[in-house]
């Protein structure tokens, strides 16, 4: 396990850096920054004068070098939006924002994909399956934004129980979450569903039957934990799509957070603000997947000792 | 000596509903197993074998497959009308079963000593002591896994086929079975291991005491290892007797033919002889008696009636138009 572990550990790690790597470019093939920063009847010697203090007259790679220089030490630089303020620092403020609604919709994916995946497989071609799979057909065919939207007309401008917009109690966090995770969840129980099917038709269900075990044991503890291994892999999958549903759901419910502040940062060429925010979420997704891959291990001994 | 009996089969109907319509896998089959007698069903492929044993314990495939008529009787109890919850408490505790395939037939999951130890915790044993793991050692040592403390904290995929079928063993006698069913055990198995393995099942039936039902295709593991067989063809047992008269006198035409395939030492004959034609298909069986599109002595009633059960004058059974 320790060296499997270690192993994911410096994937991990590569993959950061190919990254932060990838962020730079992007963010560098959007167009000069200068011409945004100065009002435009700026002179060529004071655009640069200003290429040279932020550095933009040296070549790309000695940039890059400089960027990861400061990077590694949590510095991006100022945003040049929120005049003086370190980037790094407007980001770690929005981020609790941002992990309390990607966290609860998380949660909900994988606790209702989980659960009525298995229910729906354990109860196939009853009324319970059926409800499974329509539920799942729904959260497939409609986008999140839209959604959100049908959700805001309905329980807030029509039937006042929810409040529109904002960050608060937990009321405020209900129909954001659920718009983006209903995907999720009908993705995470649509794979449930039919990796349980396929175990439950396996030898080893029929040993643990034959030795008297209850349906409870059987599908908890023989099936489900065999079948855990796609649905991981899809709830890594899914997280991805989350963090990407963070950014719209933000905007639609004008929640505070990451997503909405990196918008903004693009719209107006804020590198600094772009490229910490951008860093960090991809560091949440490099550790959540590595977590995945760890939990495989846990999970299923053959990869552990591979 | 007279044997008590534990097991009688008695017309034994399952049938599966598909979508193309009804098989009928398992026909009206009766047979009896005793104490510490070995009976082995053979047949061929899709002979409705395997599903005759998973009738037994009710784990018929659902919700295609359904028991449709007849009797189980184990120590004289009817399982058949027996709630699935109260069936539970016979699997393993009573009534074993070996299955065919030990590569995947043990959860890859989790270790030997978690799997083995299962059928200790359904009994309800509680584990001061080590009390469950001593069990565990001690059955592994019965089915012979050589140093089974170590072993025991191996994975699946850590042991051989026939060290798997030997911890499938281990599970299925762990709480003292009177009845094993072994569903052609040895199919994946080499053939030196498989002979260690049918040595194991003999050696644990004369331990116990208990009866054992061999599911096979193979007649040199009837020959071997059985006191009496019952030869199944399309979901019906066309003759059953003692391991020696059948072997010697079929009475039936199928089993003529099936003793006739067998390779004999010494013989001048370059191609074995073979049964003309395939199984039927059990959606559209032939009218009449199931075999006689392949039979050499088919007569005319042959196809449009179904032979009755004849009583041998050695003790067995089998239908026949023949006989009669």
């Amino acid at each position: 396990m320790r060296r499997y572990a270690l192993k994911r550990v410096i994937l991990g790690i590569i993959t950061v850096i190919i990254v932060s790597m990838i962020i730079f470019v992007a963010s560098r093939l959007s167009g000069d920054v200068t011409y945004l920063l100065l009002p435009q009847d700026a002179t060529k010697e004071e655009v640069g004068r200003l290429r040279a203090k932020l550095g933009l007259d040296k070549p790309l790679p000695f940039q890059y070098l400089y960027f990861l220089k400061d990077a590694v030490r949590g510095n991006f630089g100022k945003s040049y939006r929120y005049t003086n303020r370190e980037a790094m620092e407007i980001i770690l403020e929005r981020l609790p924002a941002t992990a309390e609604l990607a966290f609860a919709a998380f949660l909900m994916s994988v606790i209702c994909g989980l659960l009525l995946g298995v229910l729906s497989a354990t109860k196939r071609d009853n009324f319970l399956d059926t409800l499974g799979k329509t539920f799942a057909l729904i959260g497939q065919a409609m986008p999140g934004f839209w959604l959100g939207v049908m959700a805001i007309l309905i329980f807030s401008v029509k039937l006042g129980w929810l409040p529109t917009s904002g960050r608060g109690n937990i009321s405020h966090l209900i129909m954001p979450s659920i718009s983006i995770a209903w995907f999720s969840i009908a993705s995470i129980l649509r794979i449930t569903r039919s990796t349980m099917l396929d175990v439950l038709d396996s030898e080893y269900i029929k040993t643990a039957r034959l030795k008297g075990n209850s349906e409870l044991i059987v599908i908890w503890k023989h099936a489900l934990r065999n079948a855990l291994i796609p649905v991981l892999a899809m709830s890594g999958i899914q997280l991805a799509h989350l963090l990407g549903g963070v950014v719209i759901a933000e905007t639609i419910f004008s929640w505070p957070g990451l997503g909405s502040l990196i918008l903004e940062g693009i719209y107006s060429r804020d590198y600094a603000l772009v490229q910490a925010g951008v860093f960090v979420i991809s560091i949440i997704f490099i550790t959540c997947n590595l977590a995945v891959d760890l939990i495989y291990g846990v999970i299923d001994p053959r990869i552990r000792y591979d | 000596m007279t044997q008590k009996i534990i097991l009688a089969v008695e017309g034994l109907k399952t049938y599966f509903f598909t979508r193309a319509g009804v098989v009928k896998a398992v026909d009206g089959v009766s047979f009896s197993v005793k104490e510490g007698e070995s009976l082995g069903i053979a047949g061929e492929s899709g002979c409705g074998k395997s599903i005759t044993c998973l009738s037994i314990v009710r784990l018929v495939p659902q919700p295609a497959g359904r028991i449709i008529s007849g009797k189980i009787l184990f120590e004289g109890q009817d399982l058949l009308v027996k709630k699935e919850k109260e069936m539970r408490q016979w699997r393993g505790k009573r009534i074993s079963m070996i299955l065919q395939d030990p590569l995947t037939s043990l959860n890859p999951c989790y270790t030997i000593e978690n799997q083995v130890s299962e059928p200790y915790k359904i009994e309800g044993l509680n584990n001061g002591s080590n009390n469950i793991r001593k069990k565990v050692i001690n059955v592994l040592k019965r089915v012979r896994i050589p140093s089974p403390e170590r072993r025991m904290r191996d994975y699946p995929f850590q042991f051989s086929g026939g060290m798997r079928q030997r911890v499938l063993a281990a599970i299925a006698i762990a709480r003292d079975p009177r009845l094993l069913i072994a569903d052609e055990p040895t199919t994946s198995l080499d053939v030196t291991i498989q002979d260690q393995f049918l040595r194991l099942l003999k050696d644990m039936q004369q331990q116990t005491n208990m009866g054992l039902v061999m599911i096979t295709h193979d007649l040199g593991i009837v020959a071997e290892t059985c006191d009496r067989v019952a030869i199944m063809y399309a979901g019906k047992i066309v003759e059953r007797g003692t391991v020696e008269n059948v072997f010697l006198n079929p009475a039936h035409p199928y089993t003529e033919a099936l003793m006739e395939a067998l390779p004999k030492m010494g013989s001048k004959r370059k191609r074995l002889f073979q049964i003309e034609g395939e199984p039927p298909n059990l959606l559209r069986l032939p009218g009449g008696c199931s075999f006689w599109p392949r039979c050499h002595k088919a007569m005319d009633i042959c196809q449009t009636q179904s032979p009755p059960v004849i009583s041998l004058k050695n003790g067995g059974e089998a239908s026949c138009w023949l006989l009669c």
